[in-house]
């Protein structure tokens, strides 16, 4: 009886930890939205001054490794998206995996912004961790963002 | 009968005074009353290129031996002119543009006049307006281009002659007020005096300005972004999640295509 209380609760854990999929910590002085505001991620958070960190996982079905997501990515945000990349960086996750952290500047109706996104692979997953903000403000927060990017596990 | 004497040669200088109002008309008035005792026919030259009437050149500078009956020669420059361009240009990135123009302007000797969002106005050095026009050319696609050329030669000639004129009847007044017997007549002399001054001043700046808007041209761009396709050919991968990146979907803003 014991034993099979045991394998039940594995199971239910092991299912548990499996569902969650990859996890950030939110910086401290910023709020989880609500479900309704997610928008198709699955951590999504907000300074009182509105920078925004968030979380989301993607199949990565094609394979591809960390150099090839990158460059993709750049590629789009600066091709086509009006992004200015400013430094990639080599980096590791809270959880050991080995990913790129991009900066980028961005302009938008004569404003300043900031955009970050950390990429890492997890198995056939695509992590993407990115936070974004007014540039003034994002600048106050940017070591906490910083942080919680490289904290993905 | 000094006071008779001193009155009368205030009354003459009060008289010339107010004819300097006329500057141009004073000197040539000057000019003709002196052609009695000296060379007419030159006087009567001088007298045209006053009125900007003889082809060729003007009178920059009238020496001032010429109304006193002397003969020395005007000299002759090259025409004053303004030149103004206004440009609208099509960019890429209109902020990256506009600091491009100011840092150019400043290369070149100039200074960046007002900045207002993507249009800016620029003073450059007047030899180097035509360099400038073609290098902002050469920043994008030129959609709209004005230049203009104001010759400003007959009013240049003018006030420098004003000038003179009131700077001469400056130093007579002068003159005048030292050898003032009366209180009321001195009064009377430095009440002029202040009010020549305030003229000598007042041309002193217009000429100033003039001479800045020479020496200077103005050139005003206004940068616009691109709003149709230009030439270059981009690719984009397909995968979906890859145009979901960026800061308009993070913070919920409009999306800004940038895709030609």
């Amino acid at each position: 009886m014991f034993r099979h209380s045991l394998t039940i609760t594995v199971l239910l854990g092991s299912m548990f930890f499996i569902g969650c999929g990859a996890q950030m910590d939110i910086p401290a002085d910023f709020v989880s939205v609500g479900r309704e505001n997610l928008r198709g991620y699955d951590q999504r958070a907000i300074s009182a001054d509105g920078v925004v960190v968030a979380l989301r996982t993607l199949a990565n079905e094609q394979n591809g490794d960390i150099e090839f997501w990158a460059v993709a990515s750049g590629n789009e945000l600066v091709q086509n998206r009006g992004h200015e990349l400013v430094k990639t960086e080599d980096v590791t996750s809270g959880s050991g995996l080995a990913g790129k952290l991009m900066t980028f500047k961005a302009e938008k109706r004569g404003q300043d912004f900031i955009y970050l996104t950390a990429l890492y692979i997890k198995a056939d997953q695509i992590v993407l961790a990115e936070a974004g903000g007014k540039a003034e403000a994002f600048e106050a927060h940017a070591d906490k963002i910083r942080k919680a990017l490289l904290s993905v596990r | 009968m000094r006071a008779i004497t001193f009155l009368t040669c205030f009354l003459c200088i009060s008289i010339l005074a107010s004819l300097g109002c006329e500057g141009v008309q004073h000197e040539v008035l000057a000019s003709e009353a002196s052609a009695e005792y000296a060379g007419a026919p030159e006087l009567e030259a001088k007298a045209m290129r006053a009125r900007g009437m003889l082809a060729g050149g003007y009178v920059a500078q009238t020496s001032a031996g010429g109304a006193n009956g002397g003969s020395s020669v005007a000299k002759v420059d090259p025409r004053k002119m303004i030149y103004t361009a206004n440009l609208r240009i099509l960019v890429a990135e209109p902020r990256q543009s506009v600091q491009a123009a100011r840092d150019y302007a400043i290369g070149l000797g100039g200074y960046m006049q007002n900045l207002t969002g993507n249009s800016i106005v620029m003073r450059i050095p007047t030899e180097k307006f035509e360099q400038a026009i073609k290098h902002l050319e050469g920043m994008g696609v030129v959609i709209d281009k004005n230049i203009t050329a104001q010759d400003v030669t007959e009013r240049y000639v003018d006030l420098e002659i004003r000038l003179k004129n009131s700077k001469a009847l400056l130093e007579k007044l002068r003159n005048l007020l030292d050898r003032a017997t009366t209180v009321k007549d001195a009064l009377q002399v430095e009440r002029e005096i202040a009010r020549v001054q305030s003229e000598v001043e007042r041309l002193e700046g217009q000429l100033n300005r003039l001479k800045s808007q020479i020496a200077y041209s103005t050139i005003s761009v206004t940068f616009e972004q691109y709003k149709q396709a230009p030439p270059e050919i981009r690719t984009r991968l397909p995968f979906r999640w890859l145009y979901t990146l960026g800061i308009e979907r993070l913070l919920g803003l409009p999306e800004t295509r940038h895709l030609y």
